[in-house]
């Protein structure tokens, strides 16, 4: 997948017509282009590092949050 | 009709689907607006989804958190420190919108497809949670402006489900956010209600220009109240939703300069919509903090009666019910993208319901659970409400690094790809909201274990 390419459609075009109504769209716009997956990305080591850092925030405070949660919740209840 | 057209081979057509053809004849009109220089036209057809996300982010919770700040610490700190948090939502949305705009791409997909399933499913999963506590939140919110007028829980439940029910029926997306724009325009009321509280403006300008008196209280005080004024400007749905409605509406990268125009009006709206709020609970710093006390901030629009401004209650308790109710139509919409996203399924508005019945039912499904929830007797109700914007400031952090990773993925983003400066101020705002949520999230974990 690529960026867009910004492209000119001659105005004006029938509005109901619907091959020069998908002429409005990008190729990339169209459903059955967007369901597509798009490639895997590429990473380097930086961001592998930075990925596994993330990992570990997550499981940490993720969970200290969501017990902290659960636990004013409970006594909100009582 | 293409000038690439005349000189190619005539190619196999693509095969068109009802959501080609309903988004081929919005674009058309951009097209025509455009080629014809009509800017003001242009400008009405493409604004949208940044002024949604941040005003569905002025919801129930977040306005009662303002004018909480208010009430408590009257006219100082949070003040400019509301429109600093509204430029930093700005960073984050526009690369978002940018993100949506050339890849075409919702933000659920594109975390799932280039970083793994284990990443895509987290941001996921981390959304539908703190999108369910929120729309509990809002809730409350619209019970609580419902209250005011005599009104219950019941009320606040259909008119939540109505709406979702009203805006989905068209299977249009121009139709879905012209209806919530229209909606979110009343996010005004709270700016009405602090012109009507008569603020000294000698005391706001003040509060702008020494962002002082600071707010004092215990640390942990402090972090909540950061970490709550935070989580009512940068959250992870607004991520999922600007970049998913900027694609559904068919946002081109020609259309940028306009998508940032449609965020940064938003940013601006939204800042001023949050100081009205502060400064309308900021009438009842000098009856006490007392007078909101119990009610922890959910009986606003009766305390302001109380205080001798009934026509401020009344705005104040319209206000909440706008708030909760465009929240919960733009945070049911970034739960379906996102479901939609992840599994692979249709999401879009510009489809019938049994075309992208998964989208339309998470739609409809996560506001009833929020609905259901609060119809419980002796449900926690009021700990949910207060919560909610902390959890998704904890959460925040990891959905914003991956907007960030996106947003400089060249191979993604070609030429629209983040610039330097913008990755810096990217990764300050990331590092400021993740060192406030986290810092909040261990000291109160630290409290709730009596280890402090």
């Amino acid at each position: 997948m690529t960026a867009g390419e910004d492209f000119e459609i001659v105005w004006p075009a029938a509005e109901y017509d619907e091959t020069a109504l998908v002429e409005c769209l990008e190729p990339d716009q169209l459903a059955v282009s967007a369901a597509r997956p798009a490639p895997p990305a590429h990473l380097g080591p930086r961001a592998r590092v930075a990925l596994w850092a993330l990992r570990i925030f997550v499981i940490i405070v993720g969970a200290m949050v969501i017990y902290t949660f659960i636990h004013q919740t409970i006594q909100g209840a009582s | 009709v293409s000038d690439l057209t005349a000189t190619a081979p005539a190619p196999t057509p693509p095969a068109l689907t009802d959501e080609d053809l309903i988004r081929s004849r919005d674009r058309t009109r951009v097209l025509a607006a455009r080629h014809g220089g009509r800017r003001g036209s242009l400008l009405w057809l493409l604004i949208g989804p940044g002024i949604l996300a941040m005003l569905g982010e002025n919801d129930g919770p977040s306005m009662i958190s303002y004018a909480a700040d208010g009430a408590r610490y009257g006219l100082g700190f949070f003040l400019p420190f509301i429109l600093v948090l509204f430029a930093m939502s700005f960073v984050c949305q526009e690369m978002c919108m940018r993100i949506g705009s050339v890849t075409h791409r919702g933000y659920g997909e594109l975390v799932l497809h280039r970083y793994g399933r284990v990443w895509g499913w987290f941001a996921a999963g981390d959304l539908v949670l703190t999108n369910l506590v929120t729309l509990v939140a809002e809730f409350v919110a619209i019970r609580v402006g419902l209250a005011f007028f005599g009104l219950g829980s019941g009320v606040a439940v259909a008119l939540g489900l109505v709406l979702v029910g009203f805006t989905l029926a068209g299977g249009r997306y121009w139709r879905w956010e012209r209806i919530v724009l229209g909606l979110a325009a009343f996010n005004g009321l709270f700016l009405l209600a602090a012109v009507f509280v008569k603020p000294h403006l000698g005391s706001v300008a003040h509060a702008f220009a020494t962002w002082g008196p600071f707010p004092g209280g215990s640390f942990n005080t402090l972090l909540l109240l950061l970490a709550s004024t935070i989580g009512a400007t940068v959250t992870p749905w607004m991520i999922f939703f600007q970049q998913s409605a900027s694609a559904d509406k068919g946002m081109t990268p020609r259309d940028l300069p306009y998508g940032r125009l449609d965020t940064g009006l938003g940013a601006l709206l939204a800042a001023l919509f949050g100081c009205g709020a502060l400064v309308a609970g900021a009438a009842l710093a000098t009856h006490g903090a007392g007078a909101t006390q119990g009610l922890a901030g959910a009986g606003f629009p009766h305390a302001l009666k109380v205080a001798g401004h009934p026509l401020v209650g009344t705005l104040f308790a319209l206000g909440l019910i706008e708030a909760g109710a465009v929240a919960i139509l733009t945070i049911s919409a970034s739960t379906a993208y996102a479901a939609g996203e992840c599994i692979g399924a249709a999401h879009t508005f510009n489809s019938s319901f049994r075309a992208a019945l998964l989208f339309h039912v998470t739609n409809v499904g996560v506001v009833a659970v929020a609905a259901a929830v609060i119809l419980i007797p002796g449900a926690p109700l009021l700990s949910i409400a207060l919560n909610a914007n902390v959890l998704a400031t904890v959460l925040a952090p990891v959905a914003l690094v991956f907007m960030l990773m996106l947003a400089s993925d060249r191979e993604l983003m070609g030429r629209f790809v983040n610039r330097r400066l913008t990755n810096l101020i990217g990764g300050a705002v990331i590092a400021f909201v993740g060192l406030c949520g986290s810092a909040y999230g261990i000291d109160s974990f630290l409290r709730a274990v009596h280890l402090v």
